[in-house]
């Protein structure tokens, strides 16, 4: 009789995905079956020895890089919505790229400018991705602060600031951790439900002052978007001065295609 | 405090672009061992790696369970690989035909073909002096689907149920493909002095 099935149940048990009942019959099978009891055992030893083989680490560093909202020039344009190109890129592998586009070596002028480019977008995807965490980081405190706020209500004496408190932008931490010592300072002396109001003018405070550091980050991207994209358009419009753009690819779709 | 894959994949989809290459980050390295394992070249691994992401951004609003991004961003790599190989071997067939009208015996050429088109030729097995470049070997001459299994399996950490839910196949066949891949690993493992080591139960 064929043993088919058993080796699928073999690996269902292997994955720990097998039916209580499933199993019970692989067992009493396994039990009469000299020749799946060795399947069995070399399943597992041959799954260990593939395991032993370390990932490897990618080439490059890949950064995602948009299309800027205005039109641009020459290399850009030719490379469609958006690409992914490895981040860090020196100077030899910003002139590989342009090899690619351009389909010959570049001269030392457009070496130069290409390593700009790199550098720009370099500065550009790290600028993107500091504001995506900052703006991760205040959004967590927004569930953090009301709790924070009725802490200091309830209990004046509990002194410890909840663990999320410890996420907070510095200056707001600081800021907030003042303000709950003044609450506990005050409720000594005062009654409940002036504390109560108390803290609900802290949470207002905190969500106003959440909302100035949302503001803050998102300004300082933009400043570091506006600067980068300038660059990048007079940077690109000198390379187009150098090596007109009728030679980069037209229409490869997502992305650039080296080949 | 890291944000959930489908954390990140709601804040892109609500305008906050820049949160993509966190996700890009998080997924590049498995993707592009996947896709290493999978074609055996660097740079197709890469490029694919490239595209596969570029992809899932531009189709990201059609994923329906966020949380499943790592597992929707391999299927999208495998049909990538899938094209790849498809086109390969439409250009191998259009040039064996010009061939033919140039008065060249196609047959002549295959006993190098039928080296990649998985036939298990020892010699390549037997001269690989470390594991990696062994496993490396081994698994492309499996069959493709064989492969793509074992690979998500034993290097992407996916179960065989997980697995027949990514690529959309019945459970059963999945588990049968990793079965007969893993004993033709085994065996090709055998052909080789480092690969018996580690065998050893």
């Amino acid at each position: 009789m064929s043993c088919d099935p058993w080796h699928e149940l073999m690996i269902a048990q292997l994955d720990h995905e097998i039916e209580p009942e499933e199993r019970a019959r692989l067992d009493s099978h396994l039990g009469s079956c000299a020749r799946c009891r060795e399947d069995l055992a070399e399943l597992q030893t041959t799954s260990a020895a593939l395991r032993r083989w370390e990932p490897a680490e990618p080439p490059h560093e890949l950064v995602f890089v948009r299309r800027r909202e205005r039109g641009v020039s020459g290399l850009l344009a030719g490379w469609g919505r958006s690409v992914f190109l490895p981040a860090g890129v020196g100077a030899a592998l910003a002139a590989a790229i342009l090899v690619m586009v351009l389909g010959r070596t570049p001269d030392p002028e457009v070496r130069k400018l290409a390593t700009e480019v790199a550098a720009l977008r370099d500065r550009l995807a790290a600028a993107e991705l500091a504001a995506t965490e900052s703006r991760a980081k205040l959004t967590a405190t927004e569930t953090a602060t009301e709790p924070a706020a009725k802490l200091a209500a309830a209990e004046p004496e509990q002194r410890a600031a909840p663990a999320a408190v410890a996420d907070l932008a510095p200056e707001t931490r600081r800021w907030l951790l003042g303000a709950v010592d003044n609450l506990v300072r005050e409720s000594e002396s005062r009654q409940d439900a002036k504390l109560v109001l108390t803290a609900d003018q802290l949470a207002r405070s905190l969500a106003f002052q959440r909302r100035e550091d949302l503001n803050t980050v998102d300004r300082r991207l933009r400043d570091v978007q506006a600067e980068t994209f300038e660059a990048l358009v007079s940077t690109h419009e000198r390379l187009d001065r150098i090596v007109p753009p009728a030679g980069s690819p037209a229409g490869s779709g997502d992305r650039l295609e080296p080949r | 405090m890291q944000v959930s894959d489908g954390g990140l994949v709601s804040r892109v989809l609500g305008g906050d672009v820049g949160a993509f290459n966190a996700l890009a980050r998080r997924w590049q390295k498995p993707l592009y061992n996947f896709a290493y394992r999978y074609t055996g070249h660097v740079e197709e691994a890469e490029d694919i790696c490239q595209e596969a992401l570029s992809r899932a951004y531009a189709h990201l609003a059609r994923l329906r369970d966020p949380e499943r991004f790592g597992s929707w961003l391999y299927a999208i790599a495998y049909r990538m690989c899938q094209d790849r190989g498809r086109r390969k071997r439409r250009r191998v067939e259009v040039s064996t035909d010009e061939m033919a009208e140039a008065g060249v015996d196609p047959s002549s050429l295959l006993a190098g073909a039928g080296r990649e088109a998985g036939g298990e030729d020892p010699e390549d097995l037997v001269e690989a002096n470390e594991l990696g470049e062994l496993l490396h070997r081994a698994l492309q001459k499996l069959p493709e689907e064989q492969r793509v299994a074992l690979v998500l399996r034993e290097y992407q950490g996916y179960t065989s149920g997980e697995i027949a839910r990514l690529l959309e196949v019945p459970v059963a066949t999945v588990r049968s493909r990793i079965f007969y891949g893993l004993k033709s690993m085994r065996r090709m493992l055998g052909r080789n002095a480092i690969g018996q080591e580690f065998l050893k139960p």
